[in-house]
């Protein structure tokens, strides 16, 4: 008898909390945690940038998917290239999970190979997923005489740059070194459109930024002209995964030798971590599950998809969970001695 | 212009002739004119606000807008500057040197004439070059690579020459010292962290917006205190009588006005350049065109007005060109304006000159509208806004410095900038006592940065042949004609003095003798000067060497120029009056006698007659009891920011302005009540609700972190 009732009991147990809301696949997981609140998200730019463009558009999309319908609003503190405001979402940013971060892309590079600059455990953040893939594209005039990027073991190109700890220096950097290309760099263009404008100029020959940049600022490089030829070509890219944009241009993880893998892996996290959303530490771990569903949702919806399409934004979503892997791999992987050999051959020191 | 191009332009203005267009245009004039006036906001304020809201405008409205906003911020930050000495935007900084003079000596409707016909003029005018060199800028564009920019860059900074007035070693230390800060921040070239002190504040360089109000608000504000006289006790500041003088100036002073215009488009043209040198280049270029301006300028003459207010308005019209030709922001606020672009489906680059010139002659239009609404509203206002000149010191002191600090802090929103505002709010007030010239600071800082990239990218890519008429093959004339100009520039006025002393029959001869008279303030502030250079070749010796070149070459220069100047004032007679005497009585005595006055205030006087900058003027006032209301008032901003940083700084604003119209300005309660609470609550309303500024952390809110989630409290 007793254990028949408890057989009973067992599956009515079963039956109810097959019945019951998961927390972990809802939204509806927050109840009123969210109910007349306001979300403030922090971004280290300023709003003329893609962080801003990526950020406002979450905030107006993202509140329907959360319970409560929170309002969502944006703050810009912009700074060393988005270290000043990690700092403060590391240090001081309300814990409550009130307060959010789209966490610059460089968060983990930035880490690891600038580490006096940082006051930050990038894996100590909680993705709550990202908008958009940030791959690194190597792109080259044509009339550099460079088709592809074994050219560039034969012929010099001259290679611009933002500066010694941008995306633009850092991957012509890598790609020299490691795959043995005849770069010469010329560093201290003010901002990727300076940069872009030098090259048309002619100052210099290529460089690299994420293919967002290069396809809405110089869209018309890429296309025919009327004499039939294209003005420049993307040639090397280095991410996770592949740009879907680009399916035809290598990955640079695939042509190095093994040794330099754990490099590009941590640099890799710059294509991955994008454009997106991440709590603060300490913030309540209840609401990561309900949070990275809400996310997930929103960069599947077709109205925040066109939404972003109106705004010149792609949507190549990555979820929460995908990018705290990614990150906390690349701290495996970079070991002091990865560390140390990718500081001397990016720095020389 | 061909037909095609016409057509577009008669389409556009059909286009925005739309009453709904003309009214969005007319509300960015507005918002645009209102975020001028206040120090610290600007168009990029305005526009980064704006934008999420036209995106739901078709393209036209959204343009004209975001265009009516961008075109007047530089109109109306012109009332801050001539009525206070405080910039409304960096690009008004120029305007202080005469527009403020001339509220002081009761003026200020005719400043105000003459800056807002100058910007309507100056804004016209840039938007017709605008208009015309659309089809042909292209090119142009392409021709002007780091080279030509480090030689536009290097004729700026020669500009500091004729703005050092008759004190050129002054000038030159001055200008080092600007310089050497604008090196502050993340080398470009080899990474190495310059002068940040292990603070992220300066990873990016020093914000000018608090180098530009503590150099020239501070100062001006604290004069006022020390001399507690109203700005101006002239009734008649305003009066459209006083205005309507200041448009017939502009009249007569036309070329002035269209060669300032040209220089504020075309350089505004060139993305690089930035705002915040535009309106020096404008005002040394008149200042060096015109005939004895060393006796005017710098002391209420409204040709400085005039120069500066033309070209900074031109420039809009200038920075519209590389952003729509190229896609390349020709100022920050065009960033903006390119987002907007973006979301409206239209690709900056050749089809806006070809296939969507309607969008194009949209903004020429949009430009043009919006000066002449903009200047007409400054002109309906301005016998109003003029009679502020009237209000008791009292009052306006703490409500202008309110501002001020508030505005700062939009430098970048960091504690740093309202330490870089009472620091160098000091040094400009050190300045303008010792009648140190304050422009070449600010020129040296606004250009510096700009000399040492383009002069490492020039180098690194074409090594010395950057210099050079013929670079790998091509024809580039530009930096030779730039440094032809620029040498042209510096060298014309010291030949001409020199052979004009020898003509006169002066004599070119100096005698030596020590100047025991000339240790005072003036001569130590020269040693302190000498100290930091020093102090910053020490700090930088262990920099990489492509780290420490530049700071080292200007500290060096530095040292020599401020060891000049020590080495003049304390052993060097000059000649001409020595000689005059010797020649016109030829008697030992009076030789003698002239000696003796050239080694004292007879000698500087006549030696610093040339000063390009506002002199500090305390009538019968007492070294002590200057120096006592000094105190109080820089004790009154140390007492702001030590209060802001335990409780907030808009909470400490509050305490500041009651604190200080009532116990510093011994206003009744009733009249600091009835100004400090409505003033606080429009602060809260436009920094905190509307403009969601980031408060620095202090140390109520460490203690009280909970205060930070609840957003109306989060000011701390």
């Amino acid at each position: 008898m007793i254990g028949r009732i408890s057989a009973i009991f067992v599956g009515g147990l079963v039956v109810l909390l097959a019945l019951s809301p998961s927390p972990g696949a809802s939204a509806q997981g927050l109840g009123d945690f969210y109910k007349n609140k306001t979300i403030t998200i922090y971004i280290g730019y300023g709003f003329g940038g893609t962080y801003g463009k990526y950020s406002r558009t979450m905030a107006e999309h993202l509140p329907k998917f959360i319970a409560g319908n929170p309002k969502i609003i944006v703050k810009s503190q912009p700074g060393a290239g988005g270290i000043k405001m990690t700092n403060y979402a590391y240090k001081a940013m309300p814990k409550g999970g009130y307060h959010w971060l789209v966490p610059p892309d460089t968060i983990v590079v930035s880490e690891i190979l600038r580490p006096n600059k940082v006051k930050y455990r990038a894996k100590e953040f909680t993705w709550l997923g990202s908008t958009n893939q940030t791959n690194t594209i190597f792109v080259l005039r044509t009339d550099s005489g460079i088709s592809k990027w074994q050219d560039m073991k034969k012929t010099r190109v001259i290679i611009g740059n933002t500066g010694p700890g941008s995306t633009s220096f850092l991957i012509p950097r890598m790609a020299k070194m490691m795959l043995g290309l005849k770069i010469k760099q010329v560093s201290g263009y003010k901002g990727s459109s300076k940069t872009i404008l030098a090259m048309e100029q002619g100052e210099h020959q290529g460089t690299g930024f994420n293919w967002l940049a290069w396809s809405s600022k110089v869209p018309h490089w890429f296309k025919k002209d009327k004499n039939g030829k294209i003005f420049a070509k993307a040639i090397l890219q280095t991410g996770v995964w592949k740009d879907p944009a680009l399916p035809n241009v290598p990955m640079m993880r695939d042509l190095v030798a093994d040794k330099h893998k754990p490099i590009i892996a941590f640099m890799a996290t710059l294509g991955i971590i994008g454009r997106g959303l991440a709590l603060p530490p300490g913030a309540p771990k209840k609401i990561v599950a309900p949070l990275r569903a809400a996310f997930a949702k929103m960069v599947k919806d077709p109205v925040y998809i066109a939404a972003a399409k109106k705004r010149r934004l792609r949507v190549l979503p990555t979820s929460g969970a995908d990018i705290q892997d990614f990150v906390i791999k690349a701290y495996a992987n970079a070991n002091p001695k990865v560390v140390a050999a990718a500081r001397k051959m990016i720095f020389g020191k | 212009m061909d037909a095609s191009v016409l057509d577009a332009a008669i389409k556009a203005a059909v286009m925005l002739s739309d009453p709904l267009r003309l009214s969005f245009l007319g509300l960015g004039v507005l918002i645009g004119l209102v975020l001028g006036v206040i120090p610290g906001l600007g168009g990029l304020v305005g526009l980064s606000l704006l934008l999420p809201f036209t995106f739901t405008m078709d393209p036209y409205t959204a343009l004209a807008f975001m265009m009516g906003l961008s075109s007047v911020v530089v109109t109306s930050d012109t009332i801050p500057a001539v009525l206070f000495g405080v910039p409304g935007t960096v690009g008004s900084a120029a305007t202080i040197l005469d527009g403020y003079p001339m509220a002081r000596k009761g003026e200020a409707g005719r400043a105000f004439g003459a800056a807002f016909t100058s910007s309507i003029i100056g804004g016209l005018y840039g938007a017709m070059l605008l208009a015309l060199s659309v089809p042909i800028i292209r090119p142009i564009i392409l021709q002007i690579t780091s080279p030509e920019l480090l030689a536009i860059c290097i004729f700026g900074l020669s500009l500091v020459a004729v703005l050092s007035g008759s004190t050129p070693l002054k000038g030159l230390a001055a200008a080092c010292i600007g310089l050497l800060v604008a090196t502050a921040g993340d080398d470009p070239q080899t990474g190495t962290l310059r002068w940040t002190f292990d603070s992220l504040y300066l990873y990016d360089g020093l914000p000018v917006v608090p180098l530009a109000l503590g150099l020239f608000a501070v100062p001006e504000i604290a004069d006022m205190v020390i001399t507690r006289q109203t700005i101006s006790g002239n009734a008649d500041a305003g009066s459209r009588w006083s205005q309507w003088q200041g448009v017939k100036d502009v009249f007569r002073n036309k070329f002035l006005v269209f060669r300032c215009a040209t220089i504020g488009t075309c350089l505004g043209a060139i993305p690089g350049i930035g705002a915040s040198v535009i309106d020096w280049i404008a005002y040394g270029h008149a200042v060096r065109s015109i005939k004895d301006s060393g006796k005017t300028f710098g002391k209420g003459d409204v040709r400085g007005v005039i120069a500066s207010e033309s070209s900074n308005n031109a420039k809009e019209g200038g920075a519209l060109l590389p952003t729509i030709a190229f896609g390349v922001p020709g100022s920050a606020s065009m960033a903006l304006i390119l987002g907007a672009f973006l979301i409206h489906g239209l690709e900056p680059g050749p089809k806006m000159l070809t296939e969507r010139l309607d969008i194009t002659y949209t903004l020429v239009w949009s430009v043009a509208l919006a000066n002449i609404l903009g200047g007409g509203l400054c002109f309906l206002f301005a016998n109003q806004l003029a009679k502020i000149a009237l209000v008791r010191i009292g009052i306006l002191a703490p409500v202008v410095l309110a501002v001020t600090f508030i505005g700062a802090y939009q430098g970048s929103n960091a504690w740093g900038d309202i330490y870089a505002l009472l620091i160098f709010g000091f040094i400009g007030w050190v300045m303008k006592r010792l009648r140190w010239p304050r422009p070449p600071l600010i020129l040296g800082f606004v250009l510096g940065g700009l000399v040492e990239r383009y002069m490492f990218i020039s180098v690194e890519r074409y090594d010395w042949e950057w210099l050079w008429i013929f670079r790998e093959g091509k024809f580039t004339p530009w930096v030779s004609i730039i440094f032809a100009m620029t040498l042209y520039g510096v060298l014309r006025p010291i030949i001409k003095g020199y052979m004009e002393r020898a003509k006169s029959g002066g004599s070119n001869k100096y005698s030596i003798k020590f100047r025991r008279e000339n240790l005072d303030p003036n001569m130590y502030f020269s040693f302190g000067v000498v100290a930091t250079f020093a102090t910053c070749i020490y700090l930088s010796w262990g920099w990489e060497f492509g780290a420490r070149l530049v700071p080292h070459v200007i500290a060096y220069a530095g040292i020599l120029f401020t060891g000049g100047l020590i080495f003049s004032d304390l052993f060097v007679v000059p000649p001409s009056k020595f000689a005059a005497v010797e020649g016109e009585e030829g008697t030992a005595a009076a030789v003698e006698e002239a000696r003796g006055t050239t080694t004292g205030d007879a000698f500087k006087a006549e030696q610093e007659e040339v000063h390009f900058d506002i002199q500090a003027d305390y009538g019968d006032l007492d070294v002590k009891t200057i120096s006592i209301r000094a105190a109080r008032y820089f004790g009154w901003l140390a007492a702001f920011f030590a209060t802001g940083s335990v409780i907030g700084l808009l909470p400490s604003m509050f305490l500041f302005l009651v604190g200080y119209m009532r116990f510093e300005g011994k206003e009744s309660w009733k009249v600091t009540l009835y100004i400090a609470v409505p003033m606080w609550i429009c602060s809260y309303l436009l920094f905190h609700t509307l403009l969601l500024v980031q408060w620095p952390q202090t140390v109520l809110g460490d203690f009280f972190p909970e205060l930070r989630s609840i957003e109306w409290a989060n000011l701390f």
